[in-house]
């Protein structure tokens, strides 16, 4: 038997190396990674394209690393896909290497034909290595085939190649003769595929500027410049900034114990005034504590340390995934964008914020937000780019939308936060990258990391909303705001009062009043004193509609928690009684039992159960499916399913009531919208309710549901032959909506129903852009027309 | 033993009665449709001669009406006859109800107390039996009275008596039962005669001046 070897043709080869640089940019910043790996603390990169001929144009990237040896170039350079990186995973210098794959001589290929290699290190002469791509084009030909040439120099070395070459550079000379290049690797790479402009040579300065971890990345440099116009670019700065609210930092301990230990800095406010005019804050029983204490405020920051499984929802997380996360640090930057929280000017008041400049806090969060990760102190991408949320953050402050002066779940925003993760190979090497590079796979151990971090941003949240609430509750207290609120309802009442007492007057006199002008109240107090007085209803009336939603809410909240034991519940209640019945009527026929009482009868008495258990069901259906995670996600809804499973939902009750619905409509793709079906159940579920409150008392009870598509809308038409529309709504039936309106009244005129069915309704619809609810004139009865837009494509 | 009629839509709830109550009670679910009136309802019920009327609340779904409504037909047609209203939606029923000492909750037979559902039974049957009473003992109370005014005539107060028991009865057994044929023909008409014939007098004076 005959053992072939399995061959590449150098094409090939070079395709699949070149797959893993999305751009130009990638491919330069793999070089870069190439000279960290070798130990270098400079790395230059030239972009030269003074002569005029497009094939002369070159980028050099220089580094002051070790270099590499002729036996290293033949052994690891040479070898496309080497895994000594993975086996060899430190430097010599104990750097963590950053680059994996040994595909980093493609890069050369993705940014031009030729390449050539100058490298000079302590035992081997320079040596210059050479390839030309276009030779692994050729067809047919395998890889081993192909030949760069290397031979040593005898003359040269990396020095003084450099000042030959840029001897009309003062500022490249400066940098390599204060940062010593007697060692190192310099790559030139000519008849470029690209076209490196100021647009494309500002956006890779600006995206080496975020490789580069803010302050914890000191001994490594990068240099960008352009020979033509050498003052333009120059040293790329890390994202490092001292004029932040907050800093955290956090190291986590994945062996054993599984530790955070956390250094919080506070940066917001102004310890001074604090000192001055806000000592009673350390008044309040949880300020006398630390770190909220008076002490460990004035000394800005503090540490804390505290095992992870006592963070919130991690009592319950696999202790094998927290050691999996492998030890990690978090560091990042709160910046409140505002100079306050709120938008109001009391809040100035009510915080001493330390000043800062509005406008380059924002250019600073522009170019340095979001979370990034670094591994091995490089970039891994796409994280915290381009306002990437990948920890939601977004997301999770919209569901919980609070106001940092109110004590609970308080949420920074996503553009309020700059950080840094920094993992490395060797501790994290769970976390995978994607085959793409475009990311880290997204495995168990990958989002527990994530949750942890997460829980660490939640830590700062609770501090700063500790202290900015208590910070508001003292301004209560002082500010009086209470008492405020009653003199401005008082003088308000007075104002009217006046006014109408004069008004009263000058009707009963026949003419305008004679009270002097200056005694009268303004028009402008007349108006406030009005509006002050509306507000103030309104405001009762909100606070007994959140009152009332949040009992509401509570009972969904009720059967939330039950859900488990009620779906079992559901499942069995039904079959239980045909079970029993089957199993008497081996012992006692139906027939023996003719003569006995009806109400007697057991066999009787058990299809009431049945019937009573099958209305249970119908309840439990109907509160269950409203629980279930797909009615609450945005998704296609074809109102011909939807309303066939709203029939049957209802089954129970429509009998039961004697009513029938009839469903008018087709099962058509065309009558499908977008929508949370939750919301759907709200607005039918509201509707059909009313109806039946409507059809009570009446014969031959029907509700109809009718829908079809004209144009880019779903017309959907609610009908009941119910007792209509109240004389009172029939001037303005659009009044029906309003919150708290309602016809149903006890037999001494008091209001028995809730008017918020209507008025959720309406709501509902007015979250659905375009949608619309109205009144339709009926003969007899009630109709309600909605209209949907569908869908766009 | 006592006869309770039962007014629900509801099958299970009727049964749900009769289980609880068949042991000290006689049962008597009147039938219903719905096209049943008030009266239709309570005529079957005295028909079939029940002591106590015990009335759902809620069954607008399935009548024309509610419980109160019956209750108040009923009300009209005697004040005095023993009812209960029995409901699962309490608060609701208070709303339309006036007399509040009539509606109870359905939850007296949902076994969380015994003891409670016992009190509920005494209770029902001390309400028929106040009731017998009440109407014994105004049949005796205007028997004697009927006597001594038939032999001898009766004082003011007396007279009083006689009249409210004889209200009570016509109301408990339907008008003109009980007053005596005779009680207003004599002393009556004798009175009558008199406050027209002083009217006369004063309109006449007044017409003088």
């Amino acid at each position: 038997m005959a053992k072939i070897p399995f061959t590449v043709s150098a094409r090939t080869a070079k395709l699949i190396g070149q797959e893993n640089f999305a751009n130009a940019e990638g491919a330069v910043i793999e070089l870069v990674k190439n000279a960290y790996d070798a130990d270098a603390d400079t790395a230059i990169i030239i972009f030269d394209s003074t002569d005029e001929s497009a094939d002369k144009h070159a980028i050099y990237i220089i580094d002051n690393g070790h270099g590499m040896t002729r036996s290293v170039v033949r052994e690891k350079w040479m070898r496309i896909g080497t895994d000594d990186k993975l086996q060899n995973f430190t430097s010599a210098g104990g750097r963590i290497k950053t680059g994996a794959k040994g595909i980093g001589r493609f890069a050369l290929d993705r940014l031009g034909e030729r390449a050539r290699m100058l490298s000079t290190t302590d035992t081997d002469k320079s040596l210059y290595w050479a390839v030309n791509w276009k030779d692994f084009e050729a067809i047919g030909v395998p890889i081993n085939a192909i030949n760069a040439r290397l031979y040593s120099l005898k003359d040269i070395d990396l020095e003084r190649y450099i000042e030959s070459h840029f001897s009309k550079s003062p500022l490249i000379l400066d940098l390599v003769k204060n940062a010593k290049f007697s060692t190192g690797t310099l790559f030139k790479i000519t008849n470029l595929k690209d076209l490196w402009d100021e647009n494309t040579l500002t956006s890779l300065f600006d995206n080496l500027e975020v490789l580069i971890p803010p302050a914890e990345q000191p001994d490594f440099d990068i240099f960008l410049f352009n020979v033509g116009s050498l003052a333009d670019y120059g040293k790329v700065n890390s994202a490092f900034y001292d004029d932040y609210d907050y800093r955290v930092s956090a190291a986590y301990s994945a062996n054993d114990d599984q530790t955070l230990q956390v250094t919080v800095t506070r940066n917001e406010l102004d310890l001074e005034a604090l000192e001055n005019s806000y000592k009673e804050l350390f008044e309040f029983d949880l300020m006398k504590k630390f770190p909220f204490d008076m002490e460990t405020m004035y000394k800005k920051d503090f540490n804390v340390s505290l095992k992870v499984t006592n963070l919130k929802g991690f009592s319950s997380v696999n202790a094998d995934l927290l050691k999996k996360i492998g030890d990690f640090d978090f560091t990042f930057y709160f910046l409140k964008n505002r100079p306050t929280d709120d938008r109001s000017e009391s809040d100035l008041k009510k915080y001493p914020y330390r000043k800062f400049v509005t406008a380059s806090r924002m250019a600073w969060l522009e170019k340095f937000g979001g979370v990034k990760i670094f591994r091995d102190g490089f970039r891994v991408r796409p994280y915290g780019e381009n306002g990437d949320d990948w920890l939601k953050l977004g997301e999770r402050q919209a569901r919980n939308p609070q106001a940092v002066s109110r004590l609970g779940t308080y949420r920074i925003r996503p553009n309020q936060i700059a950080g840094t993760v920094n993992i490395s190979r060797i501790n994290n090497r769970y976390f995978n990258d994607k085959s793409g590079r475009e990311g880290i796979q997204e495995n168990d151990i990958f989002l527990a990391f994530k949750n942890l971090l997460i829980e660490i941003i939640n830590l700062f949240e609770r501090d700063r909303n500790v202290i900015m609430f208590h910070l508001s509750e003292l301004a209560r207290i002082r500010f009086d705001d209470e008492n405020e609120r009653e003199l401005a309802k008082a003088e308000a009442e007075r104002i009217l009062r006046e006014d109408s007492e004069i008004s009263q007057k000058d009707a009963v006199n026949r003419k305008p009043s004679t009270v002097p002008k200056s005694r009268k109240n303004s028009d402008t107090e007349v108006l406030l004193a009005s509006a002050t007085q509306k507000y103030e209803q309104e405001l009762e009336e909100k606070e007994s509609e959140i009152q009332l939603l949040r009992s509401l809410a509570s009972i969904g909240l009720i059967v939330s928690s039950a859900a488990h034991e009620l779906t079992s519940l559901r499942q069995r209640i039904v079959p239980r009684t045909d079970f029993l019945l089957r199993e008497l009527k081996k012992y006692i026929p139906v027939s023996s039992l003719a003569d006995v009482n009806r109400e007697d009868n057991p066999f009787y008495m058990i299809e009431l159960m049945k019937e009573e258990d099958l209305k249970l069901k119908h309840w439990l259906d109907y509160s269950l499916n409203s629980l279930k995670k797909d009615r609450r996600k945005r998704a296609n809804v074809n109102f011909g399913n939807y309303f066939e499973n709203f029939k049957n939902t209802w089954k129970r009750s429509l009998i039961q009531r004697n009513v029938t619905l009839s469903l008018r409509g087709t099962k058509d793709a065309r009558n499908t919208i977008q929508a949370f079906e939750v919301d759907l159940d709200a607005i039918f579920n509201n509707l059909l309710t009313n109806s039946f409150e409507a059809l009570k008392r009446g014969k031959d009870k029907q509700v109809t549901i009718a829908w079809n598509r004209v144009n880019e809308f779903i017309y959907i038409e609610f009908i009941d032959n119910g007792r209509g529309l109240a004389p009172e709504y029939t001037s303005d039936p659009s009044e029906i909506f309003n919150p708290h309106e309602t016809s149903k009244r006890d037999s001494r005129g008091n209001i028995i129903g809730t008017g918020l069915g209507l008025y959720i309704v309406k709501s509902i619809i007015t979250d659905y852009k375009d949608a619309s609810i109205e009144v339709v004139k009926a003969d007899a009865g009630f109709r309600l027309r909605l209209a949907f837009p569908v869908r766009k494509k | 033993m006592y006869r309770l009629g039962l007014i629900d839509d509801e099958q299970s709830q009727q049964n749900a009665f009769h289980q609880t109550f068949k042991d000290d009670f006689e049962i008597y679910i009147i039938p219903l449709n719905q096209d049943s009136t008030e009266d239709d309802l309570i005529r079957d019920g005295i028909d079939n001669h029940i002591d106590l009327l015990v009335v759902d609340y809620q069954m607008d779904h399935f009548l024309r009406f509610n419980g109160d409504s019956i209750a108040r037909r009923l009300d009209e047609l005697n004040p005095y006859f023993p009812k209960i209203l029995l409901t699962s939606h309490e608060n609701d029923a208070l709303d339309f109800i006036d007399d509040a000492n009539i509606v109870n909750s359905k939850d007296i037979w949902s076994g969380d107390s015994p003891s409670d559902l016992d009190i509920f039974k005494k209770k029902l049957i001390r309400i028929i039996n106040s009731y017998n009473s009440a109407i014994d003992e105004a049949e005796e109370a205007l028997e004697e009275l009927e006597k001594k005014r038939i032999a001898t005539g009766l004082d003011p107060d007396e007279e009083q008596r006689y009249v409210d028991k004889n209200t009570f009865l016509n109301k408990v057994f339907g008008q003109g039962k009980y007053l005596s044929g005779t009680f207003y023909s004599v002393e009556t008409n004798r009175k009558l005669d008199s406050l027209i014939e002083k009217t006369e007098q004063l309109l006449n004076k007044f017409d003088e001046k």
